[in-house]
């Protein structure tokens, strides 16, 4: 099969003569091979094959360097030769010890070759002690039993005969240029359609028919396989199960898994992050994993495949595992959620905690990772890609990331918006749905205190108009239809309000020009078919901007409790507190109903509080001249908001009825919403926010 | 000796720019309005498949605004790679490229204008 390999182009401030730039690309790739062949080596001496691969790639670079008199390589490649010169004829040897000063010497060329490139000679240093090393290496080597050539890979040295090499650039010009005849097509498509007849048609289907393959054609050319991402991790993993005293073997599956370059750049570190972790704080020692009953050498095992227009990328180990239990204790520590909030979740919804900023649960920060670059960056970076990524675990079990990324960034699905008669594209993956809102629709808008919510199957999403983060001018958020995208980026979910939604399209990203590159919202720009461009919207870049959502959610949602249930019955609580008139709340909005004996009531700071379930909670009055003294019991309305109790002390419950409530809105009572006919009686609706709101906010800032 | 220029009005002045930069002169394409984009970047466009970056110099210059569906044209340049449109009232067509470098006026410093951006 043909192959074409994409070589980055370096800078052009030198000269350089094109067999050095060659050379360079050439040896580069050895090396890179080298690195992974000699890990192999360490594992299992015993593979004749394997020391007669890397002898002649040794051999190889002495070779080409000796002709370009580049002497510092020429020795040190030659050194690297004689030490495997005798085993590939048959000697025996042991494994680490051989192979360590080998792989010293295959660190000395790579710095050589990085001097090389950035300077264009070698520098200049001495490699007297490094050569020593090696010299003494083969010597120790006992001496040579002729071996007969293994003729099976004689021929390996000119793999790769039917490929050619292809500067980095003129791909991605001729990405581009594939692009533009898209555009071009779909210009010429729109100027004929709904003119089956005309002349041009035919050929213009033809055209069309073309233009596509070459499109695919070229997306193609862009494409890697993984295992070029993967080829460090062996070393990686070597150095530090060397480091540690562990014993890690590291499988890389599917490699031949093919993906888009720019993807798979994007993809380098936070696969690196992974397999580092897992090496550091998943695999044990080896003394540890035998008092647990597993073999000594863990396992780490990368492996690939494509699912639909995705990469799925696993990332196993057979370590120690992540214990929910500690990861509940440390979300609980860190303020995170509430024991209670806590027991009700499942492990695989807790395991979400530990791509939170600043969690970690490695009881020690070690010299090789947790040294605050964190899960949190690595989603952040996938997410930024459009990828995710989620963990399965189990104490003692290992652990499994399941990381899922699109396979390329050039083309994507996308939704173009309507705002303010301008249009603006946002990735797909980016919209967890589509809600038309407003007008005849059941999903309502609710404006709360400078904050606008939506009503979604019981929840409350934030909203946002996309024209007020896009400073394009005020949006009246109106009885009028509208459509709500809801955005999911990470464990934040918000609505981008907008006039309009077209159809989904597939869109060709090009870069933000140079001078809008620091723009927070945008992520790119594209043509579309009638020639005009539209800006892509940055789903990171729009939450951020949505910025203090939470806030206002917060405030928005105690303020929202008396605004349910206008038009359905609902379960009305009818109760007596302070004066004898009846008054009302919509059950749905109180958590429980409690009795409490008043002598348990304590005050802090002057605000009455109780002790309930784990927390301490404010307790109100409707009115602030009622005492809270004496003894007997009371009933206590009691209110859960982000995990935070309050109560409202009631005297007396009267009722629990079914009715439609349809308030007459009094804006002048303050702590009245306005009143009701319940049951025949006109009934004052409690404005619960009003009185739990100071409350929640006296304690948030007390705790 | 200075290379050849072009000469531009802009409000009640005139400016030369060196003729080497310049790639194209066009009339003014719609404009992709960008939010949060930089003072003086008043939209982008779409050139023959490249993006380009409309500059008003009226803005950027500190001059007074142009009078709606007052003329203008683009002076398209290439700068690091990348197209700008210099939006200006209108080029003098009278004054050859060697006359304007003889001439004495303010000459544009490009890199200037564009590196100020953002």
């Amino acid at each position: 099969m043909g192959q074409i390999r994409a070589v980055s182009g370096r800078g052009s401030n030198a000269p350089m003569d094109d067999l050095l730039r060659e050379f360079l690309a050439e040896t580069n790739e050895l090396v890179a091979a080298l690195e992974r062949d000699l890990v192999r080596l360490e594992q299992g001496p015993d593979d004749p094959a394997l020391v007669q691969l890397i002898f002649r790639q040794f051999h190889n670079i002495k070779g080409t360097s000796g002709f370009l008199g580049l002497k510092r390589l020429e020795k040190l490649a030659h050194a690297a030769e004689n030490v495997l010169g005798p085993i590939r004829d048959g000697a025996r040897a042991e494994g680490s010890e051989i192979v360590a000063p080998v792989i010293e010497a295959l660190d000395r060329i790579k710095a050589l070759l990085a001097g090389l490139a950035a300077e264009g000679e070698e520098p200049h240093h001495d490699d007297g002690d490094l050569v020593d090393r090696l010299d003494r290496a083969a010597a120790t080597i006992t001496a040579a039993v002729p071996a007969a050539p293994d003729p099976q890979h004689a021929n390996d040295a000119g793999a790769g005969g039917d490929s050619i090499r292809v500067n980095l650039q003129a791909l991605e010009r001729l990405m581009a240029v594939a692009s533009e005849l898209v555009l071009t097509r779909n210009e010429l498509m729109q100027l004929l359609r709904g003119r089956p007849d005309h002349e041009f048609t035919a050929s213009l289907q033809r055209l069309s028919g073309v233009t596509t393959e070459l499109q695919e054609g070229v997306m193609k050319l862009r494409m890697q396989p993984i295992a070029t991402a993967c080829a460090k991790l062996p070393r990686l993993v070597r150095d530090i199960a060397r480091d540690l005293g562990k014993k890690i073997d590291l499988k890389i599956e599917g490699g031949e898994t093919e993906i888009d370059r720019q993807v798979l750049e994007l993809m380098r570190d936070p696969l690196t992050h992974l397999v580092r972790n897992a090496a550091d704080h998943g695999i044990e020692t080896p003394q540890e994993r035998r008092r647990q009953g597993k073999s000594d050498t863990g396992t780490i095992v990368v492996s690939a495949h494509h699912q639909g227009g995705t990469v799925v990328i696993e990332l196993a180990d057979d370590g120690h595992g992540i214990d929910g239990a500690r990861v509940r204790q440390k979300a609980q520590a860190l303020g995170l959620a509430t024991a209670e909030q806590l027991a009700a979740m499942g492990d695989h919804e807790v395991y979400g905690f530990i791509f939170r900023p600043g969690f970690t649960t490695a009881a020690e920060v070690t010299r090789v990772s947790g040294r605050g670059v964190g899960l949190d960056v690595v989603r952040a970076n996938l997410e930024k890609i459009g990828g995710a990524i989620e963990l399965k675990s189990g104490a003692g079990r290992g652990t499994r990331f399941v990381v899922r990324i699109p396979l390329t960034l050039a083309i994507v699905p996308a939704l173009i918006l309507d705002c303010a008669g301008e249009r603006y594209a946002i990735p797909q993956t980016a919209v967890a749905e589509l809600v038309q809102a407003g007008g005849a629709s059941e999903h309502r808008l609710e404006r709360i205190r400078g904050g606008t919510l939506l009503r979604l199957r019981g929840g409350l999403v934030p909203v946002v108009p996309l024209q007020h983060v896009l400073a394009l001018g005020e949006r009246a958020v109106s009885e009028e239809p509208c459509f709500v995208a809801i955005v999911k980026v990470g464990t934040n979910r918000f609505g981008v309000l907008v006039d309009g939604v077209d159809d989904a399209e597939e869109i060709v990203v090009k870069p933000l020009p140079a001078a809008l590159r620091g723009n927070p919202v945008f992520s790119g720009t594209t043509i579309r078919g009638d020639g005009s461009i539209t800006m892509i919207l940055d789903p990171n870049g729009l939450a951020a901007a949505v910025g203090a959502v939470d806030e206002v959610e917060d405030k928005a949602k105690v303020a929202a409790l008396p605004d349910v249930a206008r038009e359905r019955r609902v379960g009305v609580l009818l109760f007596r507190a302070g004066s004898d008139a009846p008054k009302a709340l919509p059950l749905e909005l109180i958590a429980r109903i409690e009795e409490v004996p008043i002598d348990k009531i304590e005050y802090s700071d002057g605000r009455a509080v109780i002790a309930y379930r784990g927390q301490v909670m404010p307790l109100v009055t409707l009115d602030s001249r009622a005492s809270l003294s004496g003894t007997g019991r009371r009933p206590v309305l009691v209110f859960l908001n982000e995990g935070r109790y309050a109560g409202i002390v009631a005297d007396e419950i009267l009722d629990i009825t079914n009715s439609v409530l349809e308030i007459d809105r009094d804006e002048n009572r303050p702590g009245i919403v306005g009143t009701a006919v319940i049951a025949g009686k006109i009934t004052d609706v409690i404005d619960a926010g009003h009185y739990l709101l100071p409350a929640w906010l006296g304690a948030r800032s007390a705790a | 000796m200075r290379g050849q220029h072009l000469v531009a009005f802009v409000a009640d002045r005139k400016f030369a720019l060196p003729l080497g930069l310049v790639c194209d002169l066009v009339k003014p394409l719609p404009l992709t309005r960008v939010p949060h984009a930089p003072d003086g970047v008043v939209g982008i466009f779409n050139l023959r498949g490249r993006i380009v970056t409309a500059l008003d110099l009226r803005e950027r210059l500190g001059l007074p605004g142009r009078e709606a569906g007052a003329a203008a044209i683009d002076i398209v340049v290439d700068h690091r790679g990348e197209l700008y449109a210099l939006i200006v009232d209108d080029v003098d067509e009278s004054t050859s490229p060697d006359e304007a470098s003889r001439a004495d006026l303010a000459v544009l410093d490009i890199a200037a204008l564009i590196a100020g951006l953002a």
